[in-house]
Formats: structure tokens, sequence, C-alpha cells
């Protein structure tokens, strides 16, 4: 690895100011992912931002009314296991578990897997699914903008230079019944070729309000309109079930990797969002 | 036996869990400096221009090395043919070649100045797949070739020139035209298998240094210090004692180590710097350096409706990468197990070794068995089906047995093959020929089990020596230049010494391999060290033995045969009070309870073949294997589970069976991944999976949830003990068994290329509805 300069800033103004005044820094949380890209020469920053020693930028919050809130800082690992995501926001606490093996996520961030962008990977599908929103920050003032609008594609999201995720805020989960599943096609600690998450709202066997999103087959998360608005009303049959897979499997434009083939995945999603919502309803 | 047989606890296991050990890359010496490599981003180029005058001037480089500082040398080496010059002369033959070799004060300033090397390059035309490479007008990589004087019996290979095979070989048995005529059925297929990584934790680590006598010192992660004295007592035209090599425990070889790859160049950068130099290779280097030959088996098998097979004909070709380093001896290996652990009649068996521009390859636990085993087991169940038999019933038939003649000429012994196949059938729970029947329709989750077996040799005629010291307080150390490499030699062979020796367990240790020390020793490969130098120890500590009941018997006035050593101490059989302690004996010998005794012993097995027709004798021993696994195959997305797996390998005498066990273990998951999803992508050339984010070796989730290891133990009458070695035995014949377990969950859907993966499952699976 190149040498580097390491700035450890203490506040999140710093922060902000040093990566604004510096357009080829990176700013470095956990590291899993920013560390592997450097060893890569994928990037050569000369400067790297620990954010590390900001303080409050860590901890888990639930209010009934404003929901979740997760500072950035927050190791993946620690939300997995947060009896309060783990009591109101079970798939998600699931998408993270899934997440690589227990040696990343106890150093990888929350923040630091939302603000880096990668396609391949759980939290960014469940949180979609969510409808989870994130809080931008330049030190000042802080902006905040749906998860959704936030990842814009591969390795792009709406982060402007200067500005830090600071926290994630997850609206209150209702009576929300959902699952999360991750599919492999290699080793079970591979980033997920496809990730499904849905959320079901159900009254007297009737679908009340579907949230679909099906991540990591194309650039970012894509939430199944069409497929939740045909589910609305319906009595979910295996008929109905097997639409919806089809509609999902239709509307995804996967994209090949080492994971899988397009044609491949586009059959899966049809495969797993049928699956999900029988896992969700039974 | 107090010692042998016994799960006495691993040396050194703590200090290994805890972090203790010094690895080679955390080895550190005063004035070090570190290194960085130059290497090509393209798979085939001449070099019209390298420039290092700018790295040179960069503060706190020391040392630049190029093709120019090759003068008095051997610039090229290799284990077989002498074709990998120490950095890239006029030319690069794949994507990694080194080209240039930095010395810095610090890894960054020479990763900088790496940075700072200007080469002009002229691209050639370049060839990667294997039946491209051997067409006519396919570019050469190697026009010219010198076998090396160095390392294995070179004899035993049929060299090629001209285009890009490197070696042929052949052998053959009965008459198979006329087999395949008698021949009621005959089936034909091709299977293949993608490069795959050895996955070592521990990269590729060495540091050199030249003490100002001209001496070359060299503390190395390799599995074969003798070999790399040899192959660098070659190179710099030193006599073998002006060469040291030392090695550290080794963080893992699985064959990746076993040659000469960063000691030649870096010794040269260390003596261009005059100081130590040390040089650890980052994962995606790794991946540029070594890796398992990919490979194309044509197979063909005549048979009878009566369950006979009469004919089998076998061409494999071998993807060997940019330089031979051993793949003729793995094309060799594999050539004569490519039917199989079977007596067939008629049998023509031949196995190329083929040049590309890929990146060096080398040896890889299995060697070339795997490929073919792959192929032959994978056969053995499609004519099973076939014929609606039984496919342990058909294999039983045909396996070979005790004194059996095999296809080389020579007669088996300790063949526990039968009972490696029937014990892991039993294990697994196999019902017979139902086990084959086409599942009921309509089932997201079929199960289904499958079997293989193997075959394979120990790389013969070798030579392994050991010394056995003993101090007058009755502890002893085994000299050897066997490596640990997590195996757990520094347990067996401590064992096989105290058992001799009559001491206990803790009071034998085993030194680190240096070869200013510890003799001769092979290799620490091919699954050796357990029978060879096994053996070597137990004659080595035989002949101290010898030495301590010489004197005692003469002390005694009792006869050699009426003594024995044991707990410490020469006593008369019966007559528990006339004993002597060893401090005794010491004292007797020498005067004092002071000094050593030493023991000596060099064994070397006999042995090889003729390289024109294939027969002689291929192996010191053989190993014996037997895989058998059970399998979830979800339909709808192609993805299987391992539910249960059982490995079975003939140890012999396991002399410490826990380790066997582990080593069962190892050859499973190892088998696993590359059966179901380890493959190294290449884009022209250039590795697109290169570090262990993108390319995935098994997780303890992918472990089956039911794991069982069984040790056959047929004793060998030239082993330690009895024991064989069963570091690789049981690898082969995990991926054939879990192809025949997904085939048999599916009815006799069978993917043919490794790795299966989901993809091509659904893919077979769709073409097999549209076929019906």
């Amino acid at each position: 690895m190149r040498r580097f300069e390491l700035a450890e800033p203490q506040t999140l103004e710093e922060a902000c100011a040093l990566l604004n005044d510096d357009g080829d820094a990176k700013a470095l949380a956990g590291g899993t992912a920013l560390l592997t890209l450097i060893k890569h020469g994928i990037f050569i920053p000369k400067t790297l931002v620990n954010l590390k020693k900001i303080g409050g930028m860590s901890g888990i919050d639930y209010d009934r009314q404003r929901g979740l809130r997760i500072g950035a800082l927050t190791s993946i690992y620690d939300v997995e296991s947060s009896p309060l995501v783990c009591q109101y926001y079970p798939w998600l606490a699931e998408a993270c578990h899934l997440v690589a093996n227990i040696r990343i996520r106890n150093m990888a961030t929350i923040g630091g897997n939302l603000a880096h962008g990668d396609y391949q990977s759980d939290p960014p599908t469940a949180l979609v699914a969510l409808d989870a929103s994130v809080d931008l920050t330049r030190g000042t003032g802080t902006r905040q903008i749906k998860l959704s609008e936030f990842l814009l594609g591969s390795y792009e999201t709406a982060l402007q230079p200067g500005e830090l995720l600071s926290a994630l805020v997850v609206p209150p989960p209702d009576s929300w019944r959902g699952t999360y599943i991750k599919f492999t096609t290699g080793s079970s600690e591979e980033r997920p070729c496809a990730g499904i998450a849905a959320l079901l709202r159900m009254e007297q066997g009737i679908c009340r309000d579907l949230r679909l999103v099906v991540g990591a087959v194309s650039p970012r998360p894509v939430r199944m309109h069409h497929a939740e608005e045909f589910a609305r009303g319906k009595e979910i049959s295996e008929a109905v079930l097997q639409t919806i897979g089809a509609e999902a499997s239709r509307v995804v434009d996967p994209i090949d990797d080492l994971r899988g083939s397009a044609s491949y995945k586009r059959q899966l999603v049809g495969v797993l969002v049928r699956r999900a919502l029988a896992a969700v309803i039974h | 036996m107090a010692l042998v047989g016994r799960d006495v606890t691993m040396v050194g296991g703590l200090a290994k869990v805890t972090g203790a050990v010094n690895y080679a890359p955390d080895l550190q010496f005063p004035r070090m400096l570190y290194a960085k490599a130059l290497r090509s981003p393209y798979p085939h180029a001449n070099i019209l221009r390298i420039d290092t005058a700018k790295a040179e001037k960069l503060p706190g480089v020391v040392a630049v090395i190029t093709q120019d500082d090759l003068h008095g040398l051997n610039p090229y080496f290799g284990p077989v043919v002498d074709d990998q010059p120490v950095v890239a002369t006029e030319r690069v033959r794949h994507v990694g070649e080194v080209v240039a070799l930095v010395a810095g004060e610090s890894r960054e300033i020479a990763e900088e100045a790496v940075g700072l090397i200007e080469i002009d390059y002229e691209e050639l035309p370049a060839v990667f797949d294997i039946l491209e490479a051997i067409k006519p007008d396919a570019p050469v990589l190697h026009a010219q070739r010198k076998e090396t004087t160095a390392g294995v019996h070179r004899e035993e290979f049929n060299f090629q020139v001209g285009g890009n095979v490197c070696s042929v070989y052949h052998v053959e048995d009965g008459d198979i035209k006329k087999g395949f005529l008698e021949a009621d059925e005959i089936i034909e297929n091709t299977y293949t298998l993608p490069p795959v990584q050895h996955g070592h934790i521990e990269p590729h680590a060495a540091t050199a240094y030249w003490e100002p006598s001209g001496k070359l010192v060299l503390h190395t992660a390799t599995q074969n210090p003798s070999g790399i004295q040899e192959q660098l007592a070659q190179i710099f035209k030193l006599p073998e004692n002006q060469v040291r090599v030392i090695v550290p425990l080794v963080g893992g070889g699985y064959g990746g180590k076993t040659h000469a790859r960063l000691e030649p160049a870096l010794a040269l950068l260390a003596r261009k710097a005059r100081r130590p130099v040390q040089w650890v290779l980052t994962r995606d280097e790794v991946f540029l350096t070594g890796r398992r030959y990919g490979a194309l088996v044509k197979i063909k098998t005549g048979f009878k409706r009566d369950g006979r097979i009469l004919a089998r004909q076998v061409e494999a070709f071998y993807e060997i990468g940019a330089y031979a380093l051993n793949g003729p001896v793995n094309a060799k290996t594999g050539c004569y197990v490519s039917s199989g652990p079977y007596n067939i009649p008629n049998r023509s068996l031949t196995t190329y070794s083929v040049y590309t521009n890929l990146p060096p390859t080398g040896p890889f636990r299995g060697v070339g068995v795997s490929h073919v085993c792959w192929a032959y087991e994978s056969e053995m169940d499609d004519i099973a089906r076939r014929l609606n038999v039984d496919p342990v019933e058909l294999r039983l038939k045909h396996l070979v047995r005790e004194r059996d003649i095999f296809v080389t000429g020579e007669e088996l012994i300790s063949v526990g093959v039968t009972d490696c196949l029937c014990r892991t059938a039993e294990a697994i729970g196999w019902k017979g020929k139902e086990e084959q029947a086409v599942p009921p329709e309509k089932k997201n989750l079929l199960r289904g089990k499958g079997l293989a077996v193997a075959i394979k040799s120990t790389t013969t005629p070798t030579t392994s020596s050991a010394s056995v010291r003993l101090n007058a307080d009755g502890s002893a150390v085994l000299l050897t230049s066997s490596v640990e490499i997590g195996q757990g030699l520094l347990t067996s062979m401590a064992q096989i010494v105290g058992e001799e020796l009559g001491l206990p367990f803790e009071r034998v240790t085993v030194s680190s391999p240096d070869t200013d020390v510890t003799p001769y020793d092979k290799s620490t490969s091919s699954s050796r060290t357990t029978f060879h130098m096994g053996q070597a120890a137990q004659q080595a500590a035989r002949d101290v033995k010898n030495q301590l009941l010489d004197v005692a018997a003469k002390k005694l006035e009792a006869r050699i045969e009426d003594l024995e050593l044991r707990d410490g101490s020469v006593s008369v059989r019966g007559v528990p009070d006339k004993k002597m302690s060893i401090a005794e004996i010491f004292r007797t010998r020498f005067g004092s309870t002071v000094g050593s005794m030493f023991g000596g012993y060099c064994f070397k097995t006999a042995g090889g073949l003729d390289p024109e027709t294939g027969k002689g004798k291929a192996a010191a021993f053989w190993f014996f294997s037997a895989c058998g696994a059970e399998v979830e195959v979800d339909v709808e997305t192609g993805k299987v589970r391992v539910l249960k797996a059982v490995t079975a390998a003939d140890a012999g005498h396991a002399i410490h069976p826990k380790q066997c066990g582990l080593q069962n273990e190892g050859s499973l998951l190892s088998g696993m991944g590359s059966a179901l999803f380890e493959e190294m992508v290449y884009d022209n050339g250039q590795p697109i999976n290169s570090n262990f984010l993108e390319y995935m070796l098994p997780s303890l989730e992918d472990h089956p949830q039911e794991f069982q290891s069984i040790l056959v133990e047929t004793p060998h009458p030239d082993g330690p003990f009895g024991a064989k070695g069963v570091g690789e035995a049981a690898l082969p014949p995990v991926a054939p068994a879990i192809g025949n377990a997904i085939a048999n969950a599916l009815g006799g859907v069978r993917i043919r290329d490794l790795p299966i993966k989901p993809d091509k499952l659904v893919a077979a699976l769709q073409a097999e509805k549209e076929n019906r």
C-alpha cells in the first residue's frame, strides 16, 4: 500500500472541511471496503480522513413516533445485535447479520456501508424497503434525503464533495411483517448475487400494503412498484405469488458479474421474490 | 505402543492460536530493506526498453534489479525445465511477470519507486485456451527449452519441441482397439476444471542476505528447503554449503510453496543492496504467482452389458501457464492413474502439459490426480446408470486389490481402497441401486448421495535423511529438513522418534529446517513426509538406540536381544534390577554425563518409470481414498448444499489419528470449494478475481452439518510402523462425489465443467426439460 497522510479530526465540521479542501481525500470509517480498493490501486489517496475519532456518531435510538436513528459509525454487528433493532426491525437485523462474517461486521460501519454505494450488499436493500433516510452533513448544516434517492448506482451516491453521511433514520415499523433473503452463488460469506426485502401489511388475509425491493442484481436496490400495486387489496394466493414473482423478474434490469449472468439473475429474482413473500405470509 | 497411534497434544498449536508464532513475514533483521516488484501488465510482450534511473534516484531506494543484473549467473531455473528467468529477459509471458525488483527502506518507498520505472513493451499475440495453445499456428511461448540439471528425474519425461506442448506422457495396457470393438456400449465425454487457488493464509514471503564471506542466507516460507538450496546454488554458481536456507513455521502450502518463487530474484537483489531484503507478496500477487492447473480431460469407456469394463481411453490436457514448473510431473502423475484404481484390461492413457500465457501454476494438493479423478469417477456413475446397476457394485467389480498389477506394470501393495469405499458407503447411508432412481417431480429441494474413489502415487524415487541427537539427560531432537506447514509433523515425527527411543513425548523435539544443520530432504510435498521422513527418523533413532544398547550390553553383561529401552533407561528383560539410565550410559561411554549421541539415516526409495513405455515403478506407496457426499439441490435456483460428507483414506497405520482426520476434513473443504464455486477468472490473461473478496473459499457456514473422517489402516511394509501419507489422499474424490450426488438428486443430469455453479445447473435443468 502506498504512503498516505492520516488526518484525525475530532469533530464533524473539521472532517467535512478536510474533505472539502482536498477533493482526493477519502473518508475512512471501518475500512473494510476502502482499504481493499486502495490495496488494489483503484484509489491511491494522498489523504485519508479517519472518522473514528469523532464523538457522538455511533449509537442507536428508537422513538415510537420518529422511529429508529442509527449513528453512521455504528458497526454492522452493533446494528444486528441491538435489542431495539431486533425487536422492531427484525428484517434489518437479519440483513445486517448476513453481511460477510463476524470479523467484517465488527469493523464495518452502517454509514460506511451505505456511503460506499456497493450494490452487492445486504443492508441497503432492507433499508430501502423500510423507506429509510440518511442525514448528510457539511458540518454546519444537515440535509436529509431518502436512501432510495441517495443510492444512485454502482459506487455512486448523492454525497457532494465535503459532505458526510452522519446518521440513518428509519420510520416506525407500524404493522409491517417482513423478511430479507440473501442469496449467494458461492461461499456463504460472499456478497449477495441477489437480495430480496419484502414487507407486508395484511388484514384478514388481504394484502393492505406491500414493499418489495430487489437488491444486488442491478446497480442499486430497486423497488418493485408495479408488483406492490398489484398485490394491494388481494388475497396472496399461490397464483398471486407467481404473478408478483414473474413481474419482478420482468421489471429488473440485471447486470452480469462474477456472481451470476444477467439472465440467471432475472430468473432467480422471480423465484426469490415468490419465496420471500411466501415466507412472510407463513 | 506408547506414542504411535495416539492423539497426543499437537506441538505448537497453542502458539498458533494465540498469535505467538513468528512466520516468515514477521521476521525482522537489522538494516532490513523491503522489496517490491514491477510486474508485466501484458500477457505476452517484448521488452524494448527499461529505464530505472528515476526509481534509483528516489530517496530511500537502495537497489533495483532488472535483466541487466543477470551477468555471470545461470539466469534460468525451474524444477523440470530451466525456463523461468530470475527476472524477465527480453520478453514477458504472463501478466504479473516480474520485470524489475526494487529494494527500499520501507515498503511504501519501494512501491513508489516501482511506479517510477519506465518500460516500453511491444505486445505480442497471446494464447490462453488449452486447445487454442496446441494448434499449429498458436503463438509459441518457448521456442527453445533446456531441461534442468537440478531436482526431479528428468529422464522420465517426453519433452516436446516447437509448439506449446511441453511434455507428453503415455502408458497403455492390452489392446485398446480390440477392447472397444468387443464392447457392447461406449460412452465418451469431456470434463474440464478451471484454475483454482491454493488458499494458504500466509502469502509467499522470504528474507535474503549475504554474509561477508559470500554465503547466501535465506529465511523463506518454503515447503522445500533442500530444493531451494540446490536451485540457488545452481543460479549463483555456488557450492551448496554456501547457500543456507532456514525455514520458520509455514502458514500453509498445499503445493504453492514447493518450488522456488521469490528466492532467486530476492537473493540477487540482496546481493546488489548489500543488506537484508524482505519480500512479502500481497494477496493479488499470490494469485499471479501460483495456482492449480486448468485441465481438459477426454475420457472414453467401452463396457459389456454384463457390467464388465473392457476398455478405457483417456486424453488429458493440463494447462500449465507460462512456465513449466512441475507441469510435466503433474501430467505424468495424472496419466497413469487416469483410468482410476480399476482393473481394466485395455487402456490407452495420454496426458499433455501445455504452455499458455496465463500466470504460472505449480503443484497443488492432489497434483494431476484431481483432474482425471473428476472425469473417471463421474464416468463410473454414468456407466452404472446406463447399466442400471449399483455404482458401488460396479466399482467393487473392478477395484484393484492387494498384489494386483497396475497399468505401470508394478505390483500394488497396501491397497485399502475397497475398505475405503465400503466404509464410506456405509457411513453415508448408501442404499444401493435406488440411489440413482429418478426423483419424483414437482419438488424444489431434491436430495442425492454420491460416492467416488481415488488412487494416487507419491513421487518416486526420492531421498529423505534425518539425524537424531540424544542428550545425556535423556532428551532428544530430530534434525530434519521437512517443513511444518500446518500438517503436524512436529508432533508426528516426535511420536515416531519417542516411540523408537522409549522416551516420553515431551522429551523429543523436532527442529526447523536449516540446511547448515539439517540433512537433505526431497521436499515436504507429495504427502511423503510421514512415510519417507518418518522412516528416516525411525531409523536414525534406531541408530542411537543401538549405540545405547551396545554400551549397556557390555556394562550389564547381557545380550543386546535381551535388553529393552523404555522410559529413559535400558534394562534386561525380566531382571528389573539390571538397568542403566541414559545418563549412566553416557558416563560409561564418554566418561561424563555431557555430550551428544548422534544417529543418522538416509532413506531412499527405488523406482521410476520408462518414459517410452510408461512402465516401471511409479510409487514407493500408493494413496487410496474415498469420498461420500449427500447434497440438497434447489432446482429453482441451482444452489447446492452439502448436507453430509465422509472422506476416507488408507493411512497405513495412523501415527496421529486426529491429525489424519483433520487432513481428511481439509481435503473435503478444499474439494468442496473447487467442486461448487472456486474458479480463477481471467480477462485477456489478467486475473479479475484475485482477492479473497471476489474469490472466496468455503466458509464455516458452508461446512456440512455432518462430517465423518474414516481412516482405513492397511500397513505398508516400508512405512514407519506401517504408516503412509494422507495429506492429499482424500481430495481428488471430493468433487466427483459431489458431482455424482448432484446427478443422483437430479435423475442423471450432470455438469461436466467445474465448478458446478448455480447458473450452470439451472441451465442444464432447463435444457433437460426441453429435450424431454
